[in-house]
């Protein structure tokens, strides 16, 4: 039986996107090769500058599978993830590809979800995401404290509500004989056809335990803002207020005559710019990440964690059940929880969330599940810098993330990369101590 | 049983109406601290629902006792709550508060609600406590949902939490509370923005409160209608006006007492509505007439009993319906001191659940002192009483901890000296302290490793007060002492404060008077006045304590900054790694003096500007955590409301 031997992970200069090929390599070929590939995720939102087209991303791609695709992950619908698969030049360079496997999250299922077993909290959350497409067009009538607000919603809101091309490829790729995978957290993935030698465990995204209660609206919730979105009431409820009513608004509350002493209060909430139309573009995004795929692969000695944009809230699942609850005891060493915990606490290597930002790496991960690791963690980040977060605070890629993964072993980013250089990768043999070596590409003419 | 009602802390006891008995027509005189009356739907006199604002010195007001999704006998809890009698417009609107009804962003606003009779804004009428004949009319026997719809309920409902709120802080204190804006008023606004979060923002001068529309089978929620969620943000308000400095950066502790004060005052509101604690201790079906709870013969074994299943269940009750709140966890905690230097404490919001779990504590072991006498039969004593007696322990607590903030230090907080200001503020104002309530709190906070500093206090003959501190001496500074602030030497005496060339009324409202008091006797007080200091207060009150005893004082608060560079630090003081050396650095300190009727000195609480040892804490904590403003670090950056109260951002992000 051919055993893995080495493992790669090569990260594609997309810019602000994910676009990564994990090539296994085995001591025998598996029927008549000796590699196989499994590309996760394919889009870009800013494209890096200078930088490969999403074609010519697309033609490496064949190239370094050699033509032969086995499976490929799409973590979750947003353009940067998957914006590629959509793209009518990349499209004709990896229709040469046919992966036997195609794994989405379960909130991408087909059809109403039915077939696929969900319960009715799940399938109503199914129908309310495919509702959201149709949302896109609303963004432009709410309320919004400046213009760049406004930009960055649409931004937003275009990331993740628009990519039909993108998921009607994808299935495409998984009709018959291919084989589609819906995967929720908590699952075992068999891939022993596809990708032999390799274990695939579903962290995220979880399902929805039960409807929330009234503690975990809104916020917490991301079935609520989304039957709001689906009710089609986003937009009575956060439309931008008509030229008169800051004006009656003083009038009715600030007698007399709207110059009493509640003006100065409408005047500072205005001032302050507290309008609520980007935050609510913000949880709809919020949910998009939170549907991400969440992978942790064991390979002979091996550990490697692939969490796309997976944001706190889908972590949670994992974590609470690994670290026990707030506040509560930790699982034992010897339940499942405890064995999950010590793997995640060997993982080798870590494909950084979302790209960096400051909520989908959780501090837990680092400060409990990580803080007593005695071998180096290697990071790969695929990033653009300046292209979201304005301010320090807000910056992707978070520098306080960045050092702190820094302190526990190399980082290596796509956005460091010598221009003309198209992609990067880290191996390692799959058995011994792990010893990732970075390798960059060669420069482009 | 030891007198209930004025140990709250209120000029007399007052009678008090309990759920099932009719109550005196219309006006709840002066309820206990704490203490608001549950009524499922409503019980009351005819005519009880209308009152003469201009005779009555508090009204008492219809409102939700518990959220809207909790019910008896499928209606609403809703309970008769003290609320200081005032002139109300509509809003409605009183002398301190102001409700304004828009939604921020989109400028939607709704009528001002009328409390009162059209065109005479000195009779209140209470609409949801309509006359018994009738019940079935009543507004208040609606089903939840539409007590919730009723936006003229809801506007009461928040304006009546919040002037109670703030009426137990001022009685505490002695005194009118000022907001930190200067303004009389604070704005409530009950549908600010579509979210299921509240928060108080000095910005605005007010409590902006979220909700959210129904969907589907979800009912809407308004967070202006949960009476934890209105005393919490009232109470980061009315802290803010007291202790505007604590939300300087500085050490996390600060902000943790911020949130640890808020939630402690929201859930011993509950805990004190009548039935909450005895539903807690006998949950439903096993309660009633003679029921009984079992409970250990052991004083400590019968605290851990009551710590563990009335006070717990609450304070998680409470806290699931806030994301970051200290009470989810803190009834879990059981004492240790390894808090204080493990990094997942040292975020102030999991740090307030070091505090609200030592007075957690410290209310079971006061509550189990005292149902010691009580008889046990068959391992099991009577619910009620025990209840009562639980409520009574949790308004003492609450008072004591009220009446000791105006001996906080007004900067660089610490938990060490909130215990110490409580411990003092009793002794001032309960001598004999029958119950060793002082004792309890004393020993389970020492269980978390909070002990007084010893060197903090100082009394009128500057000698040190012997407390139960840490033993902790005053570290040498870093500089000489100022050569010329030595005390007068005066042959055959000691060096004792001197009241010379002051004027003793000046002292009770000036701060330049105090300031010439410090001037006078900077030597003996140990305070630099070579440094940049500031009296930025001086205020009087009039406290009554739980016996009785009527103390009249005049407190002052001044604060010292040292500005330097991460070049010139203080001798002893680090620079930490991150810190340049051209990078501004603002070092704090302060303390409060007080004055007895007589303008005689009584006290001195300090936070030393040159307690090196707190500076370094303060900066490494300051760097590692980068709270830099545009100042540097150390100042007041302006950074507003987001950093102060908001902390939106959770503990899992960077």
């Amino acid at each position: 039986m051919s055993v893995p031997t080495h493992v790669r992970l090569r990260a594609y200069r997309v810019g602000f996107g994910d676009c990564l090929l994990l090539t296994v390599t085995y001591d025998q070929p598996v029927d008549g090769r000796s590699q196989r590939h499994v590309l996760v995720d394919f889009g870009t939102v800013s494209a890096a500058q200078p930088g490969p087209s999403l074609a010519q991303v697309a033609r490496l791609i064949t190239e370094h599978t050699e033509g032969t695709l086995d499976a490929v992950v799409a973590t979750h619908r947003h353009r940067d993830h998957i914006g590629g698969f959509g793209n009518a030049a990349a499209q004709q360079a990896l229709s040469v590809l046919s992966p036997a496997l195609v794994i989405r999250p379960w909130t991408d299922v087909p059809g109403d979800g039915t077939a696929q077993g969900l319960g009715l909290a799940e399938t109503s959350v199914v129908a309310s995401l495919r509702q959201l497409q149709e949302q896109a067009r609303d963004v432009a009538f709410l309320a919004f404290d400046s213009s760049r607000a406004a930009t960055r919603a649409a931004q937003l809101a275009e990331l993740g509500f628009a990519n039909p091309e993108a998921v009607s490829f994808l299935e495409e790729w998984s009709r018959p004989p291919s084989r589609a995978e819906y995967v929720k957290a908590g699952t075992r993935l068999d891939v022993a056809q596809v990708v032999p030698g390799v274990t695939v465990d579903v962290l995220g995204p979880p399902t929805l335990a039960s409807v929330p209660d009234l503690a975990h609206y809104a916020k917490d919730s991301a079935e609520y803002w989304l039957r709001l979105a689906e009710q089609q009431r986003l937009p009575e409820m956060f439309a931008a207020p008509a030229p008169s009513a800051r004006r009656q608004a003083r009038e009715f509350l600030a007698p007399p005559d709207g110059v009493g002493a509640a003006a100065w209060l409408l005047d500072s909430l205005e001032r302050a710019g507290v309008a609520q139309g980007f935050e609510l573009i913000q949880a709809l995004d919020d949910v998009l990440n939170n549907t991400s795929v969440v992978l942790l692969l064991t390979i002979g000695d091996r550990r490697l964690l692939l969490p796309g944009d997976a944001q706190v809230e889908n972590w949670s699942y994992t974590l609470d059940a690994v670290l026990g609850p707030d506040g509560g005891p930790a699982p034992s060493a010897r339940s499942a929880a405890g064995r999950l915990r010590r793997a995640l606490a060997n993982v080798d290597l870590y494909k950084v969330g979302h790209h960096g930002s400051r909520n989908a790496t959780p501090r837990r991960l680092a400060s409990q599940v990580w803080a007593a690791r005695t071998t180096p963690l290697t990071s790969v980040m695929s990033t653009k810098a300046a292209v979201f977060g304005s301010t320090a605070q807000g910056a992707v890629p978070k520098a306080q993330l960045v050092s702190a993964l820094q302190a526990l072993g190399p980082v290596h980013s796509t956005d460091d990369l010598a221009p003309g250089v198209w992609w990067f990768d880290v191996g390692s043999p799959t058995t011994g101590p792990a010893a990732f070596t970075y390798q960059a590409g060669p420069p482009q003419p | 049983m030891a007198p209930r009602f004025s140990e709250a802390g209120g000029p007399s006891s007052r009678s008090i109406a309990k759920v099932g008995e009719p109550q005196a027509a219309g006006d709840i005189q002066e309820a206990p601290l704490n203490r608001v009356i549950a009524v499922p739907g409503w019980v009351g006199l005819p005519d009880a629902d209308q009152l003469n604002l201009l005779v009555h010195d508090t009204v008492a007001m219809t409102i939700l006792a518990q959220d809207v999704s909790v019910t008896a006998d499928g209606r609403p809890v809703t309970a008769a709550l003290a609320v200081p009698a005032e002139r109300l417009q509509p809003g409605p609107r009183g002398h301190r508060f102001h409700v304004v009804d828009v939604a921020a962003g989109t400028s939607t606003a709704q009528a001002p609600v009328r409390l009162t009779d059209p065109g005479d804004a000195w009779t209140y009428r209470d609409h949801w406590r309509s006359p018994a004949p009738d019940p079935s009319a009543q507004r208040g026997q609606s089903a939840p949902a539409d007590l919730a719809a009723d936006r003229d309920f809801r506007a009461q409902n928040v304006f009546a939490v919040a002037a109670h709120t703030l009426h137990v802080f001022e009685r505490c204190l002695g005194r009118p509370i000022p907001w930190h804006s200067g303004y009389p008023h604070l704005f409530l606004v009950p549908q600010a923005r579509l979210e299921a979060n509240a928060f108080y923002s000095r910005e605005h001068n007010a409590v902006l409160f979220g909700w959210l529309p129904a969907v589907g089978e979800l009912p809407a929620l308004y967070t202006a209608l949960s009476y934890d969620v209105i005393a919490h943000e009232v109470s980061h308000a009315i802290l803010d006006g007291l202790r505007p400095h604590y939300t300087d950066p500085g050490l996390p502790d600060q902000l943790a007492f911020h949130e640890a004060l808020a939630d402690l005052v929201a859930m011993l509101s509950v805990f004190g509505i009548a039935g909450v604690a005895e539903t807690l201790l006998a949950p439903s079906g096993t309660g009633g007439y003679l029921s009984r709870v079992s409970l250990s013969a052991d004083p400590a074994k019968r605290a851990e009993e009551l710590l563990r299943t009335p006070l717990t269940r609450l304070a998680e009750q409470i806290g699931r319906r806030r994301k970051l709140s200290a009470l989810r966890a803190s009834g879990e905690l059981r004492p240790f001191t390894s808090w204080a230097t493990d990094p997942v404490y040292a975020e102030p919001h999991r740090r307030a659940e070091i505090l609200v779990a030592a007075f957690l504590h410290t209310l079971a072991a006061m509550w189990s002192e005292r149902i010691g006498v009580f008889r046990r039969v068959r391992g099991a004593m009577d619910t009620e009483r025990v209840a009562e007696e639980g409520t009574t322990a949790a308004e003492h607590l609450l008072g004591m901890l009220l009446r000791s903030l105006d001996y906080l230090p007004p900067v660089e907080l610490e938990f060490a000296d909130v215990v110490d200001s409580i411990l003092t503020a009793d002794q001032r104002v309960a001598p004999d302290d029958k119950h060793h309530y002082r004792d309890a709190l004393a020993r389970e906070f020492a269980r978390w490793g909070i002990v007084p500093p010893s060197h903090s206090m100082l009394d009128e003959d500057g000698n040190r007060t012997s407390n139960a501190g840490d033993g902790t001496a005053t570290e040498p500074g870093p500089y000489e002492p100022d050569p010329d602030a030595s005390p007068p030497v005066v042959p055959g005496t000691g060096p004792r404060i001197r009241y010379e060339h002051l004027n003793l009324v000046s002292l009770r409202s000036s701060p330049e008077a105090v300031y010439g008091f410090i001037w006078n006797n900077a030597g003996l007080l140990e305070i630099d006045v070579r440094l940049d200091t500031v009296v930025e207060r001086v205020i009087s009150s009039t406290r009554v304590g739980p016996d009785g005893l009527v103390v009249h004082e005049s407190v002052a608060d001044y604060v010292q900054r040292v500005r330097v560079t991460g070049g010139t630090l203080p001798a002893g003081m680090r620079q930490p790694a991150g810190l340049g050396g051209d990078e501004p650095v603002t070092l704090l300190g302060g303390g409060v003096l007080v004055f007895d009727q007589f303008g005689r000195f009584r006290l001195h609480q300090r936070k030393p500007v040159l307690d090196v040892e707190r500076q370094n804490r303060r900066l490494d904590y300051l760097v590692t955590n980068r709270i830099r403003g545009r100042d540097g670090y150390g100042s007041s950056d302006g950074a507003g409301d987001v950093r102060r109260f908001q902390l939106l951002h959770t503990d899992e992000e960077w």
